[in-house]
């Protein structure tokens, strides 16, 4: 960074540097505009949580690349309406599904490589492209790829305001070794993330229990730049409350944890509470289809815990962990490990195990093996816990992201109350995600939004 | 053995242990190189298997810079620099006895310089009235100076006792690794040493490894294929001359146009700009991915071959001169060092390497 950086007038300035803020501010370069990215983290950690992802998706009507099979338009609404119960803004919906055929080019030309899907997500090669080395390697050819066109950046800038007159931005604040400076603009592009990393924040709609909360994404997320924004009067999407949150171990580092943090075994054993008590049926569907509300189900468990136990024989069956989980030779000496009651912990395993029906066990199929007479029931994969020795892994809830966003039009401009767009202040990735995911969650989604409305943001903040 | 080496060895399988249980978990490197499907199909993770993957390991750096857990992460995933730290200690194989001692002698300082200058002043004093003679190649007293049955003798028993120790450690290396005890196809062999031969594993899509630098280039590659074909000429070279001496009656040392010449002074020109580009590299290299025990190893590798090259042309250049004697007995010093580094260093990699290879085609058929 020169020290002329901020002084100059630029044409569009890029808030956040991860995959949205990259494709605005490459699109808006390669028109011609002269570009700044500001980016809130140190450059070993740039790139927001689009560090841990590892694919996108996107509609095409031919294999292509690494892409298998077709993934026609229609599959991909249907998709995304299961998800969201039909709840999206249909128009930007149908924007981003037609766009997305046209993001693979667009990142292999600009020096982005992909691989075939990785092993054990066979049934995501049909619809999602996988990033050779995953997100940090994209942002990586993206980086080098954005300073070699000439787009100027600031690392470790945090934008506290932005300044607005009427429906219009004039200049940006940002805050650099403590100190605020004031950089012009003709337009902003906004794309810093949701909130999930401000702990206040989580705080002050959680209370408490959000100390227990793992954030499994980048720590610089803390949706500064999307409180200002509500402040300044824009409309917003979803609420507060809303966040994407799975079951990870409750022994991972609180921010960053990516995606090796999840545990994968749940519809394998039994999940219990802090009191030694089963609360859901963990053999309800699909584990795809399910790992996204065990978040909210441990968050709604007291101290917001709760355990796994699983036996023996199935201690393969699922994805490695980071971390060993507890193991004993009987179920008392796990509850012990456990600071649950052995009693209670025992009494609940011989009540499970009592109302198993075991058939042939197979976790590629909605199986037979289902327990009968027992609140909650286990529908599926339910197998005795019987033989030694036993694990548990601790639990707590892993917040993926916020669905609170900026609401939208079709070409990225940010909204008002009065349903006005700003003029000149557009809007891309997870900071507007929920215009198009209302809830729920689709995989490599969430890339796909920051792709396809980065570029719509790049091209109309530069006419 | 000390205790300290110990726990210092049990640290670096430790560490790997535990980055490869945060790869297995993630798998996002899948698609760099041959390591992380391995990997994929460990479970254990025990020393032999860590030993076996950090074999497999080219150091091509790409999940380095692709890790979202690199530091300054808390989760410090630095899969080369602790795979690198494994392959030079199961190199040195610190439980063989007769590996400490060599070690012991064979410190760089003492490899590059002290043997050179032993060879030299001991050839001097042997032959102080020819060794500062100019040689006129028609007269054929080429072997007045070193005859052939002394050097036969001291480089063929170094040889051949050097070949043993090599074929040995390759085999029980092989052993530890093929815990399964399965057989190889002769499909996956020839792959294996096709991969190895083509350093596959050093380009991941194509476009070279993230090395010296996080930009991907074949620099590295390139050059490792200049030194190792230079080093296969020269070889190439020797044996055809000792053909040609034993077979053929045809003596040392060789005219311009003779196929030993003409190989081993095509192999010393490549090793010198193979090892050139490979150490200057060094210099410019990240340091975050490089292990400096691996790094020192490799140096001392190189720079002998460097030497042992630029001494082998000169003595080519200047065999007619007064600097004849002082080169040859230069260049065979050198070459005495090399010998005695083959067994637990660096120069291991080339079978090693192989052999993972060969074992990681039979783990990824499995399943």
């Amino acid at each position: 960074m020169d020290t002329d950086t901020f002084n100059e007038i630029y044409d569009v300035i890029v808030v956040g540097g991860g995959n949205a803020g990259l494709n605005a501010a490459i699109t808006a370069r390669e028109k011609g505009a002269k570009v700044l990215l500001v980016e809130s983290a140190p450059i070993l950690m740039r790139g927001g949580n689009s560090r841990h992802v590892r694919n996108f998706r996107c509609k095409h009507d031919e294999p292509k690349g690494v892409l298998r099979g077709e993934y026609n338009k229609s599959k991909y609404l249907e998709d995304l309406l299961s998800v969201t119960n039909g709840e999206t803004n249909l128009d930007l919906a149908e924007i981003l599904i037609d766009q997305s055929e046209y993001c693979y080019e667009w990142y292999v030309s600009r020096g982005v490589r992909f691989q075939n899907a990785l092993r054990g997500t066979i049934q995501l090669s049909h619809s999602n492209a996988f990033f050779l080395g995953g997100g940090k390697a994209l942002l990586n050819s993206l980086y080098a790829y954005a300073e070699s066109i000439g787009i100027q950046f600031i690392y470790d800038g945090k934008v506290e305001k932005i300044e607005i007159e009427g429906l219009e931005v004039k200049s940006v604040k940002v805050n650099f070794n403590d100190v605020t400076k004031q950089v012009y603009c003709q337009s902003v592009i906004l794309s810093s993330g949701g909130f999930q990393a401000n702990t206040k924040w989580l705080n002050d709609i959680w209370g408490e229990a959000s100390d227990h909360f793992v954030i499994r994404g980048t720590p610089y997320n803390d949706g500064v730049v999307l409180r200002e924004m509500i402040s300044n009067g824009a409309a917003t999407v979803g609420t507060e409350k809303q966040c994407h949150a799975i079951a990870v171990d409750a022994r991972s580092p609180k921010f960053d944890g990516g995606i090796v943090t999840r545990i994968d075994c749940i519809t394998h054993g039994i999940v219990v509470n802090n009191d030694g008590k089963r609360f859901y049926d963990e053999g309800e569907d699909f584990w795809p289809k399910r790992y996204a509300i065990w978040g909210r189900l441990i968050a709604e468990q007291k101290k917001q815990s709760a355990f796994v136990i699983i036996d023996h024989k199935m201690i393969r069956e699922f994805l490695p962990t980071v971390l060993s989980p507890y193991a004993s030779k009987d179920i008392k000496g796990l509850a012990q490990l456990m600071s649950i009651d052995p009693d209670i912990l025992n009494n609940t395993v011989s009540l499970y195990n009592e109302s198993v029906h075991e058939g042939q066990f197979n976790h590629s199929i909605l199986d037979g093996c289902h327990t009968r007479g027992l609140s909650p029931e286990k529908s599926h994969w339910a197998r005795r816990i019987d033989e030694p020795p036993y694990y548990a892994y601790p639990l707590r809830p892993g917040i993926t992201f916020t669905y609170l966003g900026l609401k939208v039009n079709q070409e990225a401009q940010v909204i008002n109350g009065e349903n006005e767009p700003f003029k000149n202040i557009f809007a891309a990735g997870e900071i507007m995600a929920g215009n198009v995911l209302s809830n729920g969650y689709l995989a490599g989604i969430g890339m796909t939004i920051g792709t396809v409305f980065g570029q719509i943001a790049g091209k109309h903040a530069y006419q | 053995m000390p205790t300290s080496n110990l726990d210092a060895e049990m640290s670096e399988y430790d560490e790997a242990r535990r980055v490869a249980n945060i790869c297995n978990a993630c798998r996002y490197c899948e698609g760099f190189c041959d390591v992380f499907p391995t990997m994929e199909r460990l479970i254990d993770f025990d020393k032999s298997e860590i030993k076996f993957l950090a074999n497999v390991c080219h150091d091509c750096r790409e999940c380095y810079h692709a890790c979202q857990f690199a530091p300054p992460h808390e989760y410090a995933v630095n899969i080369p620099s602790v795979m690198s730290k494994v392959r030079v200690s199961a190199y040195a194989a610190s439980d063989d006895r007769l590996g400490q001692l060599i070690k012991l002698f064979s410190k760089t300082i003492v490899c590059t310089m002290i043997y050179p200058l032993i060879f030299i002043l001991l050839g001097y004093l042997s032959q102080k009235d020819l060794f500062w003679e100019s040689y006129d190649l028609a007269s054929g007293n080429f072997y007045q100076l070193m005859p052939h049955e002394n050097m036969v003798v001291i480089f063929g028993t170094l040889g051949i006792a050097v070949l043993l120790i090599v074929a040995a450690r390759t085999k029980s290396f092989h052993n530890e690794i093929n815990k399964k005890k399965i057989i190889s196809t002769s499909a996956d062999i020839y792959q294996s040493l096709k991969d190895a031969v083509s350093l596959k594993n050093l380009k991941s899509s194509g476009q070279g490894c993230t090395y010296p630098k996080s930009k991907q280039s074949r620099i590295r590659s390139n050059a490792h294929h200049m030194m190792a074909c230079g080093f296969m000429l020269c070889f190439a070279s020797t044996s055809i001359g000792t053909i040609y001496h034993y077979f053929l009656n045809l003596e040392a040392p060789y005219m311009y146009t003779t196929l030993p010449v003409i190989l081993g002074s095509s192999g010393g020109v490549l090793l010198l700009l193979g090892c050139s580009i490979l150490l200057i590299l060094k210099l410019y290299q990240d340091r975050a991915p490089t292990d400096s025990n691996h790094d020192r190893s490799s140096i001392k590798f190189l720079l002998l071959l460097f030497l042992i090259a630029f001494t082998g042309l000169a003595l080519l250049i200047l065999r007619e001169t007064v600097w004849m004697g002082f080169l040859l007995y230069w260049h065979l010093g050198l070459v005495f060092s090399f010998f005695l580094v083959i067994p637990y260093e660096k120069m291991m990699h080339v079978l090693f390497r192989v052999v993972a290879l060969i074992n990681a085609k039979k783990v990824t058929n499995e399943s």
